[in-house]
């Protein structure tokens, strides 16, 4: 038989060839030459099992841990604001449908709607009807950049969904 | 294993730490898309295989530095003078054989890593890096034929036995 190949005596190492025929153990036991190789192998295999060299990395635990919980507590808070932003769009849209079709109909409407009830509608109207269409579309940029900002800090590193 | 992929895929200290949380964040957070289709090492190794190699290819020029690594390192080594005390001797030997390791590309170091230290199959390395298992075994014997020359050529057997 040939001498043994590195690829050769790295398959028997591994368990892949050789171990079942002895064919390599046949040429070992005559070839000092191989067998030499093949403990240095051996000698390898064993040092690139050791982790030692390997710098461990302290708190490691801790530190995911609070960044699970930061993380958590961010999404969180950012529930809420969405909460009260959705509040405040429906505020506003409540607002820009008053400016805009008015609230003759419900300052007119039927009498068991009560008289203090249908004043405090009136003034509400009244005061609706001061405001413009450039500061109702102001406010609702703002709405709507504080949500998008919001949802930019909800995509920060170590947070975003991977796909694996 | 996260620690071990990340320290070898990663040279900058700092970096490897924030990666290394990130991954276990990913694997968190991505614990309910498991399918026990595989072993769970292996799909933590995916993720962490994946997250380093994202993190790299955002660092272009570090990437090619690790893609064609430092080839002459050995000289720059010091010589293993072997020591009175056998743990001190061991720990030099790990030393030699890690910055030995570093000067390979990063795939070489990677199945390295999965194969000897977390005990993976050439299957699920390959399912790890999205390897065919025949490059897988290529990777593998390549790497450590090029580590057993560098190594030999300078070091008896005996000084490098832990």
């Amino acid at each position: 038989m040939k001498h043994l190949t590195p690829e050769d005596i790295q398959r028997y190492l591994d368990g892949v060839a050789g171990r079942d025929t002895g064919e390599f153990d046949d040429h070992l036991a005559g070839c000092p030459g191989c067998l030499e190789r093949l403990e240095e192998y051996r000698a390898l295999y064993v040092d690139l099992g050791d982790d030692g060299a390997i710098p461990a990395l302290p708190g490691l635990t801790d530190k995911v841990m609070n960044r699970l919980i930061s993380g958590r507590r961010s999404e969180e808070e950012s529930g809420l604001l969405d909460f009260v932003l959705a509040g405040c769009g429906i505020l506003l849209a409540a607002v820009a449908l008053i400016v805009f079709v008015g609230l003759g109909p419900l300052t007119a409407g039927p009498a068991w709607l009560g008289g203090a009830i249908r004043d405090l509608a009136g003034a509400g109207a009244s005061a609706a009807s001061r405001l413009r269409p450039p500061v109702l579309l102001a406010a609702a940029a703002v709405i709507f950049l504080v949500y998008i900002a919001n949802g930019i800090a909800l995509r920060r590193p170590g947070t975003r969904s991977p796909r694996p | 294993m996260v620690t071990h992929i990340v320290s070898r895929m990663v040279r900058d200290a700092a970096e490897r730490e924030d990666l290394a949380q990130d991954v276990f964040l990913k694997v968190y957070e991505n614990l309910g898309g498991f399918e026990f289709r595989s072993r769970m090492s292996t799909w933590i190794a995916r993720i962490a295989y994946t997250t380093c190699l994202n993190f790299l290819d955002r660092k272009r020029p570090s990437l090619i530095e690790d893609e064609f690594p430092d080839r002459g390192g050995v000289d720059a080594f010091p010589s293993a003078v072997p020591a009175p005390d056998k743990a001190a001797h061991s720990v030099e030997v790990a030393d030699i054989l890690e910055r030995e390791i570093a000067g390979l590309p990063l795939k070489y170091r990677t199945v390295l890593t999965l194969f000897h230290l977390d005990g993976l199959s050439y299957e699920e390395i390959g399912e790890a890096m999205n390897l065919a298992d025949g490059t897988v075994k290529s990777h593998l014997f390549r790497a450590r034929r090029e580590l057993h020359e560098r190594l030999f050529s300078t070091y008896s057997r005996e000084e490098l036995e832990s």
